[in-house]
């Protein structure tokens, strides 16, 4: 099967993480724990990852940040009290328990 | 090296100010800001990472344009505030602070000239709705003002228009319920404006907005209570009435808007309980059209700002509240700087 995607790790700092070029030529598209997920475009998308000081991960590697990132977030979301707004539904400074995210290939 | 006017035939323009109007392929120097600029075509539709906002944030108030913004409000997780920021297309800095903190609060207007409507500054409103407030302040560039409020509490209602003059629909909430009643800001005062045709039972919240008018405005999709609660429909206001008009492509809550009613731009929302999209359409004044997504799927990104060809979204939920900024750049007619050294 080709993989479609490749996957790093890069902390975007903001202005020139992204260029307006690099979203068009790799879609690039934020998970929870820095990992971006990038289309394989060989020579380009190396490029970039070197440029943001990224480290290449596997499918397998960066399923793992995300899944170890998503279960943080959901410890500290069900350690907040059942009466606390942000867990209720109708109140305006709710907001829902992070959902677990699978990667794509 | 050849001159300039021994290629094109002409000299170069030097004036004061940028000419307006300004053609494709015209060349100038702007002895104001000592820059040649000429106007060019960009081919690339695209989002870009932009600095982040200072601290994670969502459902704030949003104003200005790609140049010129301003962010206020919020409930970033925490707990609602009255912080204000101001972005000049490179980095943010603090501005006034507001008189009420609240969140999901919805503004409009430029940086230096806003308005603030709405929101939820506790659990009750002044009329005693739960999660609504009908206070309403506007900025001036440095401080905010409150004004006259409003005969409804707006929840996480919808408004396009300036300062002084406003449209705002979609979640007022008083007794009983008005739902999509529409309200007319002017120079103060508030008046009633016909209801929004769709949205109810519970309400039309947090649509994307187009258009910087009170007279003219279009809101997109938004979250009406129901299951599933995001929808695609779209009206457009003329000043008098609302229409139903062409529906986006992808449903969503909580998008982003910018532009006008006939060249327009909705980004990003929520999808799903929590799901969020990065999805980005275009609007020509008839048709929606899919461009390049958001690389960070959020909602709550922004109210509107900025056109069809320049605009950002600033912070967002995904769930949690981010500090993540990206600018847009759209496909089109642009004026450029030429780098000189």
């Amino acid at each position: 099967m080709t993989k479609i995607y490749q996957y790093c790790v890069a902390e975007n700092w903001g202005k020139g993480f992204i260029t307006h070029t690099n979203s068009i030529k790799m879609s690039p598209k934020s998970f929870p724990g820095n990992v971006w997920r990038i289309s394989t475009n060989s020579q380009y998308s190396n490029k970039w990852v070197t440029a943001v000081n990224g480290v290449s991960k596997t499918l397998v590697e960066a399923q793992a940040i995300v899944d170890a990132e998503i279960l943080l977030q959901q410890t500290a979301w069900d350690a907040i009290p059942e009466d606390d707004e942000r867990k209720i539904e109708e109140s305006m400074g709710y907001f829902p328990r992070p959902t677990d995210i699978t990667l794509e290939e | 090296m050849a001159a300039y006017i021994n290629i094109f035939g002409q000299k170069i323009q030097y004036i004061s100010s940028d000419p307006d109007p300004v053609q494709e392929g015209q060349v100038w120097y702007n002895s104001t800001s000592n820059a040649l600029k000429y106007r060019g075509f960009n081919a690339v539709a695209a989002w870009a990472s932009a600095t982040a906002l200072p601290g994670a944030d969502r459902n704030c108030g949003y104003s200005g344009t790609a140049t010129a913004g301003l962010v206020f409000g919020g409930n970033g997780g925490g707990p609602r505030h009255n912080v204000t920021y101001e972005y000049n297309g490179s980095s943010w800095t603090s501005g006034g602070t507001m008189n009420t903190s609240k969140g999901y609060i919805t503004g409009c207007g430029i940086q230096t000239a806003s308005l603030a409507f709405g929101g939820e500054g506790g659990a009750s409103g002044c009329y005693g709705t739960t999660y609504g407030s009908c206070t309403t302040e506007q900025y001036n560039g440095s401080s905010w003002t409150s004004t006259t409020n409003a005969p409804y509490d707006g929840g996480a209602t919808n408004m396009a228009g300036t300062s002084t003059s406003a449209i705002t629909a979609g979640d007022a909430r008083g007794t009983p319920a008005p739902i999509l009643q529409g309200l007319l800001f002017n120079s103060g005062s508030w008046t009633s404006a016909p209801n929004m045709n769709t949205g109810a039972p519970a309400y039309r919240s947090q649509c994307g907005i187009l258009g910087t008018s009170s007279s003219s405005a279009i809101f997109v999709g938004g979250d009406n209570g129901t299951s599933p609660p995001f929808i695609a429909n779209v009206e457009q206001w003329n000043g008098s009435s609302w229409t139903e008009i062409t529906n986006i492509n992808t449903g969503r809550g909580d998008p982003g808007g910018a532009g006008s009613v006939t060249a327009g731009l909705v980004f990003g929302g929520k999808t799903g309980p929590s799901s969020y999209t990065g999805a980005t359409e275009s609007w020509n004044g008839s048709a929606w059209t899919e461009l390049g997504d958001l690389n960070t799927n959020r909602g709550n990104s922004s109210g509107n700002r900025g056109t069809s060809l320049a605009t950002w979204a600033a912070g967002g939920e995904s769930p949690s509240a981010v500090t993540t900024v990206e600018e847009w750049t759209g496909a089109g007619e642009t004026t450029k700087t030429v780098a000189t050294s």
